[in-house]
């Protein structure tokens, strides 16, 4: 993949290579720090983004370069047999439909266009061409694993290698919360209904101003146990794809209002959908959020993103007995269950968030 | 079909006889306020205030000033692109019309109109359209309005001689006498359309004429006597209170300056300019008013300069408004 | 449903007499209008009914009683204008776009022109080229305006309704080539919200259709045609050309990722460039063809009867181009 130079603050238009930490053919881990970058406001350290090797460097120390510009490119796991095909044939004639279902499916698009010579692929042809893979199989046999998945078997993987999490668990009461949002989607347009994650996210990025010690990221930069502290509360999230899973980022939600909150949670579901995650979503991130939906389990517990802190998993709404006042009671509400990793976050700071985050939601728009 | 009247024939009774000497000095001082703010609008575009351009009446002030005075609040007027002396006629604030050239959020428009389209509805003053001619139509359903209401409002459509070639001011005259509209058409005529002499582009220069096609009642006007503007304004705007139809005012007038700000005006005869020069309305009327008594010529002359200072304070207090803010609801000002 | 079945036309003068008795700042204007009760009887028996102050026959002068409803409108009243033949929206084009579109933006949202011009255009009915225009795009870039395009009898209601009582100019375009059609239209409706957006008439997997006016019928026909072919087309009435909104276009599109867009407009210039420009924008990774456009062709309409139908798009026309995309 290109390493593309990353956006850092909100001024930044361009900045300086001040010197490459790695060199080509070095094996970088994610998280580790690559280059140092000399911005408007400082220097700062770039970390990789994936786990993999330094294959090119495009911009030599003392260069100048644009935001989005080509840095490096980096072979990832899974990425290297995909870039030898792209390289080696030209470009398949396939419309914009069966590129995007081609990507989702991990299709490989250069085979159906090399056995359909003259036509131009169309989403049906990538979807028989699935089937068919799917359905040749009688006996056992052994497919590779599209590279999507392949780079969440790795991702997972290495959380559980990597990183020591534990988990709390929090019921809270969602009758507040529903309130305020039928009342919010009684005026709005059919494009522009809330959905429960955008008060959730709303709530999460208030809870997280106050707690920005979960903001922080582990590092281990030149063999010393570091915390990387960014400046602004962004969120991950995390969408379910037809073949697995993407996890694109809500930038700078602690000052966004719940519209564009929603509006923000609308976009990153749809490039997320239409395959087009962008280089703001590589950027590292400390918090995500997954919520399994209406259809949920009632609590279950997600795995840290590797480069990430925290992840929260919400389950679905449902009414359970609770007691108030020693006495019983029937209330709606959902199972948050946190998982933080213990290398930077200790039980009573995770406690204190989550009981912040529960007084959000269960008190919201109070 | 109504016979059009001969040139500068005084009505009998006429409207000024009723004048007390405080309105007749009034006059005076609403002429000096146009010419001052006029002289104004010249200075701050100098000074870079202004963009674009305008189009300043300087000499034509007598119309606005006169007409003005024969109406009542519930009025409908409509002008042109040469309009800030109509505007201030019936009492817009100079403060804002000034913010308004300069583009500000103070703005009587709030910046987004400019020198053209001075705008002010609940003065009556309904709008100014910058393409020549289109503003007689609209003056027509106004008066359609005013003839529903029943109360015996006019509307007073102003325009220049170069409208009356151009197809809007045919339909709306010919509209405005069918129906018999409570509407008075005041024909500014200053004998240049842009920087065309009328002679070039019209076959005659009474323009009476064209109200005669249309059956309308119409007469001649010194449009540099504000008296005489007063005069034949209230009698059609009676006319027209009375139901009994439109009138077409054309009032003899001359601009000191260009058709607009970057204008020299190289096309006049400089004997022409220099006759009409000498015909100023505010020179004229000063020395009506010194002959009668009623203002001696220093108190003339504090006035003007007292209108001159107020021009100046009002242009300075609207230098320091705010530039219209770009961040504004700009659909909420497209749509209701 | 209720309702009852009534042609495009008694549709359009119902919305005007309903509105009329409610609101007495109503007037109508146009050519003929009085007691002949309109050339296309589009105003029959409004004369009658509320007079010649407020039913005005006006002389052969749209720039003048185009203008004049911009006075009626910023001095209290709430006009309506009846343009006999859309075509002649050309005569009155600098007072709708320089002078009614741009009046409340100049006076910095100050005032408003509550108006509304009926323009009746369309062809197949062999008028000739300059009476046979919808002209539904020649005002579509002019902001301030509003442009609804009724496709039939209920939107010639609701639509029209709408118009009145919205205090924006708005410019309807009626299709003299559905006059006479019918639908069922529910009448007497107090309180009509204005459209917006686009409108699914037809559901479907395969293909998207979006049209106005009598390209409507003409796509739920070719529609017909698909269906039994076993291609199910899912047919869009635009509806609304300003405030253009296409997101009912773009979901359709990203579930069936097929477009055609159809228009009674020649094809350079016609609206139907937008809405493929801002589907594509919108839904660019879904779509299996590039979208195609149905439109007249890049010459005036001819006369002699089997030529102007063969330049009008048909049913079997639109068929065929969302046959060529599969």
């Amino acid at each position: 993949m290109d390493f593309l130079v990353p956006k850092l603050s909100a001024t930044m238009e361009s900045a300086k290579v001040l010197r490459w930490l790695k060199r080509v053919g070095d094996e970088v881990r994610q998280g580790e720090p690559l280059v140092e970058l000399e911005t408007d406001k400082a220097a700062m350290e770039v970390e990789a983004p994936n786990d993999g090797t330094l294959v090119a460097v495009l911009a030599e120390d003392g260069a100048e370069v644009a935001v989005g510009a080509p840095l490096a490119t980096l072979k990832i796991l899974g990425e290297a047999a995909r870039n030898e095909r792209a390289q080696s044939s030209p470009r398949a004639l396939a419309s914009p439909n069966a590129r995007r279902l081609a990507r989702l499916n991990g299709v490989d698009l250069d085979r159906l266009a090399a056995a359909n010579p003259d036509k131009r692929l169309r989403g049906r042809d990538v979807e028989r061409a699935k089937d068919e893979a799917a359905k040749t199989s009688q006996a056992e046999r052994t497919t590779p694993l599209s590279p999507m998945r392949a780079e969440i078997a790795a991702a997972v993987s290495l959380s559980r290698r990597t990183i020591p999490a534990f988990t709390l668990d929090r019921f809270v009461e969602t009758t507040v919360l529903d309130h305020a949002r039928e009342t919010a989607n009684v005026a709005a347009a059919s494009g522009e209904r809330l959905s429960l994650t955008d008060l959730l996210l709303h709530a999460a990025a208030s809870a997280l101003a106050q707690h920005r010690a979960l903001l922080g990221r582990f590092t281990e930069a030149g063999g010393r146990p570091s915390r990387v502290s960014p400046q602004s509360v962004d969120i991950g999230l995390v969408v379910a794809l037809p073949d697995g899973l993407a996890l694109p980022v809500l930038r700078d939600v602690e000052r966004a209002s719940l519209g564009e909150i929603a509006r923000l949670r609308q976009a990153a579901v749809e490039r997320a959908r239409a395959g087009r995650l962008v280089q703001e979503d590589w950027a590292p991130v400390s918090f995500s959020i997954s919520n399994l939906g209406p259809k949920g389990p009632d609590r279950f517990e997600a795995i840290i993103y590797p480069g990430q802190t925290a992840i929260l998993a919400v389950g679905r709404c449902h009414e359970r007995v609770v007691a108030r006042s020693s006495a019983i009671a029937v209330a709606a509400g959902i199972n948050l269950t946190l998982s933080v990793d213990h290398r930077l976050i200790d039980g009573v700071a995770a406690a204190s968030f989550l009981e912040t985050l529960a007084q959000r939601i269960e008190g919201y728009g109070v | 079909m109504a016979e059009g009247s001969s040139a500068n024939a005084a009505p009998r009774d006429p409207a000024s006889a009723a004048l007390t000497d405080a309105e007749r000095i009034e006059l005076f001082r609403a002429m000096a306020a146009i010419r001052e703010f006029e002289e104004q609008v010249q200075r701050s575009y100098l000074e870079g205030l202004v963009h674009g351009t305008t189009h300043l009446c300087n000499g034509q002030e007598a119309v606005a000033v006169g007409v003005a005075k024969a109406l009542n609040d519930d009025d409908y007027v409509s002008y042109t692109y040469r309009g800030h002396g109509h505007c201030l006629a019936r009492g817009m604030d100079a403060e804002a019309a000034f913010a308004e050239l300069f583009g500000r959020e103070g703005g009587v428009c709030g910046g987004l109109g400019g020198s053209m389209h001075l705008t002010d509805i609940e003065r009556g003053l309904i709008g100014a359209f910058g393409i020549v001619g289109a503003g007689l139509p609209v003056a027509v359903g106004a008066a359609v309005s005013a003839q529903m209401n029943g109360r015996g409002q006019v509307s007073v459509c102003f325009f220049g001689d170069g409208a009356v070639n151009i197809g809007a001011f045919h339909e709306a005259m010919n509209m405005a006498e069918v129906w018999k509209l409570p509407v008075v058409f005041v024909c500014e005529n200053n004998l240049y359309g842009e920087f065309s002499r009328i002679d070039h582009t019209t076959p005659y220069e009474d323009l009476v004429i064209r109200a005669r096609g249309y059956g309308m009642e119409s007469q001649i006007v010194d449009g540099n006597d504000v008296i005489a503007v007063y005069d034949a304004a209230a009698a059609a705007i009676a006319r027209a209170r009375s139901g009994q139809g439109p009138t077409f005012l054309e009032c003899k007038t001359y601009r000191h300056r260009g058709h607009s700000r970057t204008d020299p005006a190289k096309y006049r005869d400089p004997r022409e300019v220099e006759a009409w020069l000498r015909r100023d309305p505010l020179t004229l009327y000063r020395a009506a008013l010194a002959a009668s008594g009623l203002l001696a010529e220093d108190e003339a002359q504090r006035i003007a300069a007292s209108e001159r200072a107020r021009a100046k304070a009002a242009a300075d207090r609207a230098a320091l408004s705010p530039w219209a803010s770009p961040k504004q609801d700009f659909l909420a000002r497209t749509y209701a | 449903m209720s309702g009852e079945d009534i042609t495009y036309r008694e549709a359009i003068v119902a919305a005007l007499r309903e509105e009329m008795r409610r609101d007495p700042t109503t007037l109508l204007m146009g050519e003929d209008i009085g007691a002949s009760g309109g050339p296309f009887k589009t105003c029959q028996g409004l004369y009658e009914e509320f007079g010649a102050a407020r039913v005005r026959d006006t002389p052969i002068s749209e720039t003048g009683f185009v203008g004049a409803a911009l006075g009626l409108a910023l001095t209290g009243y709430r006009p309506i204008v009846e343009v006999m033949f859309a075509d002649f929206l050309g005569v009155c084009f600098d007072q709708i776009a320089n002078s009614i579109a741009k009046h409340r933006f100049m006076s910095g949202g100050r005032v408003k022109a509550p108006l509304v011009i009926r323009a009746i255009g369309g062809g197949g009915l062999r008028f000739g080229t300059q009476h046979s225009q919808t002209c539904e795009s020649w005002l579509m870039s002019v902001p301030g305006l509003k442009i609804f395009c009724p496709s039939g009898p209920e939107q010639a209601y609701l639509m029209l309704k709408a118009a009145i009582c919205d205090d924006n100019p708005v410019l309807v375009i009626e299709h003299k080539g559905l006059l006479s059609t019918k639908g069922r239209v529910e009448l007497g409706q107090e309180r009509v919200e204005p459209p917006t957006g686009a409108q699914i008439l037809r559901n479907g997997r395969d293909a998207t259709i979006v049209a106005s006016l009598a390209m409507v019928g003409k796509a739920l026909i070719a529609a017909e045609q698909l269906a039994s072919d076993g291609i199910e087309a899912e047919v869009i009435d635009i509806r609304v050309l300003r405030p253009l909104d296409v997101a009912v276009v773009s979901d359709s599109v990203r579930r069936t990722n097929i477009l055609v867009a159809v228009e009674e407009q020649a094809k350079t210039g016609g609206w139907t460039g937008n809405v493929v420009a801002d589907v594509v924008s919108d839904a660019f990774d879904f779509l299996d063809a590039p979208p195609a456009r149905v439109t007249l062709p890049d010459h005036p309409l001819a006369y002699s009867p089997h030529l102007e139908d063969m330049m009008i798009p048909s049913p079997e026309t639109i068929a065929a181009a969302v046959k060529a995309l599969l």
